[in-house]
C-alpha cells in the first residue's frame, strides 16, 4: 500500500515540473566603447524612491558578472559604498543620470572614479512579487504515522531592469531588462514535494547575460 | 574637541497584542559611528564623560550627540513586508567661552523587506542601514558647517 502511494508521488512529481516564461530587452541609446581593463559598478535603485531590489538578488548579478568574463573590472556594490560614502547612500545617491554632474563637481568623487576606472553605472531597479496562489494543503499526525495530502500552487513574477549610465557623458547609453514568470507547485500525498519555480535566480541569470551581451 | 557618546539598550513595550517585546542592544554602535566620522574631520578628538569638567582652553567645542528618538516598524505592524527603522539624533555643539551654540536635528531611515531573511536579520540589517543614513547626513552637515566650527576652534 505504501509502497504504490510512494510510486504515484514519484509518478506525480514526474508529470508535474513547475514552468517558468523568461523575457528579456535591450535598448541601445548611444554608441558606446568599454575598453579591457576599465570597471564598472552595479547599484541598485534607492528604497526612496519606491524601488524593492533584494540583497540576494543584487549578491547573485554581482557573482555572475564576475565569474563570466574578464573585460571589465567589477567593483562589488558594497565595496563601492563604502569607498564612496556618504555618497552613494539610499537618501543620497544620484536617482538618474542626469544628476551625475552635480555629484562630480565634488574633487574626491572624481579622483576617486579616475582612480578606480569607473566608466559605468549600472543601475538596477525591480523586484520579485507573488502575483496569486489558491489550493490547500492538510497534514495530519497519529499514533501510527502522519502525512499530508492536497494541492497548492502560486504564481511569482521576477522583473528586472538594467540602465547603464555613462559616467562621462552623464547619460544613460541603454536600458536591459529581463522578466520571469514561474509557476511553483506543492502537491502532496503522504509526503508534500514542493517544486519551485526559480523565478529571481532565472531572471538574475537572465539579467546578467542580457548585461554581458550589452558590453560584448 | 570633545564630546559625549552613550550606550544605548532598548526594549519595547507590547504594542499589539501578537507582537512580541523586542530588546535590541546597540553596544557601541552609535559610538563606533560618530567616533569613525569625527576622527575623520579632527584630530585627536578627546573623549569626555558626561560629569567631567570643562576644559580650560578657548579653542574647543563641546559636541553632545544624543539619540533623541528611534522607532521601529514591523511587518505585522505595518501591514506590509518590511521593517522600518527610524532614528533622530540632537547634536548640541557649544562653546561657551566664545558663545557659540548649535543645535542639529540629525535623521537616518532605513528599511529592509524580509523576503528570504529571518525577522531578527531583517531588523538588524534596517538598523544597519538607518545608521549608516544617520552617519550620511551627520557627514553631509558637518562638511556645510566646517568652516564656522573652525572659526571657533583657531
Amino acid at each position: 500500500m505504501h509502497r504504490n502511494i510512494l510510486l504515484s508521488s514519484l509518478l506525480l512529481m514526474t508529470l508535474i515540473t513547475s514552468c517558468s516564461t523568461t523575457r528579456v530587452d535591450e535598448e541601445v541609446n548611444l554608441p558606446f566603447q568599454l575598453i579591457e581593463g576599465q570597471s564598472i559598478v552595479v547599484l541598485s535603485d534607492s528604497y526612496h524612491t519606491g524601488n524593492k531590489t533584494e540583497i540576494d538578488f543584487m549578491d547573485c548579478l554581482n557573482k555572475n558578472l564576475k565569474r563570466k568574463q574578464n573585460k571589465f573590472n567589477l567593483i562589488p556594490t558594497n565595496q563601492f559604498k563604502n569607498d564612496f560614502y556618504p555618497w552613494f547612500e539610499p537618501s543620497t545617491a544620484p536617482q538618474n543620470a542626469e544628476q551625475l554632474p552635480k555629484f562630480f563637481k565634488r574633487e574626491i568623487i572624481k579622483n576617486k572614479l579616475e582612480k578606480l576606472k569607473i566608466k559605468y553605472i549600472i543601475n538596477i531597479t525591480g523586484e520579485t512579487t507573488t502575483n496569486s496562489s489558491s489550493g490547500a494543503l492538510s497534514c495530519a499526525a497519529g499514533p501510527g504515522g502522519g502525512g499530508c495530502f492536497g494541492f497548492a500552487w502560486w504564481d511569482d513574477t521576477s522583473s528586472y531592469s538594467a540602465s547603464v549610465w555613462d559616467l562621462n557623458e552623464a547619460t544613460v547609453i541603454g536600458n536591459v531588462s529581463a522578466s520571469v514568470t514561474g509557476t511553483s507547485v506543492i502537491p502532496a500525498i503522504v509526503i508534500p514535494i514542493p517544486i519551485l519555480a526559480r523565478t529571481q535566480s532565472n531572471a538574475c541569470e537572465g539579467l546578467s547575460n542580457q548585461i554581458l551581451g550589452f558590453f560584448s | 574637541m570633545m564630546k559625549t557618546l552613550l550606550t544605548i539598550v532598548f526594549k519595547s513595550t507590547n504594542i499589539e497584542k501578537n507582537e512580541s517585546p523586542w530588546m535590541i542592544e546597540f553596544n557601541d554602535s552609535h559610538k563606533k559611528l560618530f567616533d569613525k566620522i569625527l576622527n575623520g574631520f579632527f584630530n585627536d578628538p578627546i573623549q569626555m564623560e558626561t560629569s567631567s569638567e570643562p576644559l580650560n582652553d578657548n579653542n574647543y567645542i563641546v559636541i553632545n550627540i544624543k539619540l533623541d528618538k528611534f522607532e521601529f516598524l514591523t511587518p505585522s505592524l505595518a501591514s506590509n513586508d518590511k521593517y522600518s527603522v527610524w532614528l533622530k539624533y540632537n547634536i548640541l555643539l557649544t562653546n561657551p567661552e566664545r558663545e557659540y551654540s548649535k543645535s542639529w536635528d540629525i535623521t537616518g531611515y532605513g528599511e529592509q523587506e524580509t523576503a528570504s531573511l529571518n525577522q531578527n536579520q531583517a531588523l538588524i540589517n534596517a538598523i544597519d542601514l538607518a545608521l549608516r543614513d544617520t552617519g550620511a547626513n551627520f557627514t553631509i552637515k558637518m562638511e556645510e558647517e566646517m568652516e564656522s566650527i573652525i572659526s571657533v576652534i583657531e
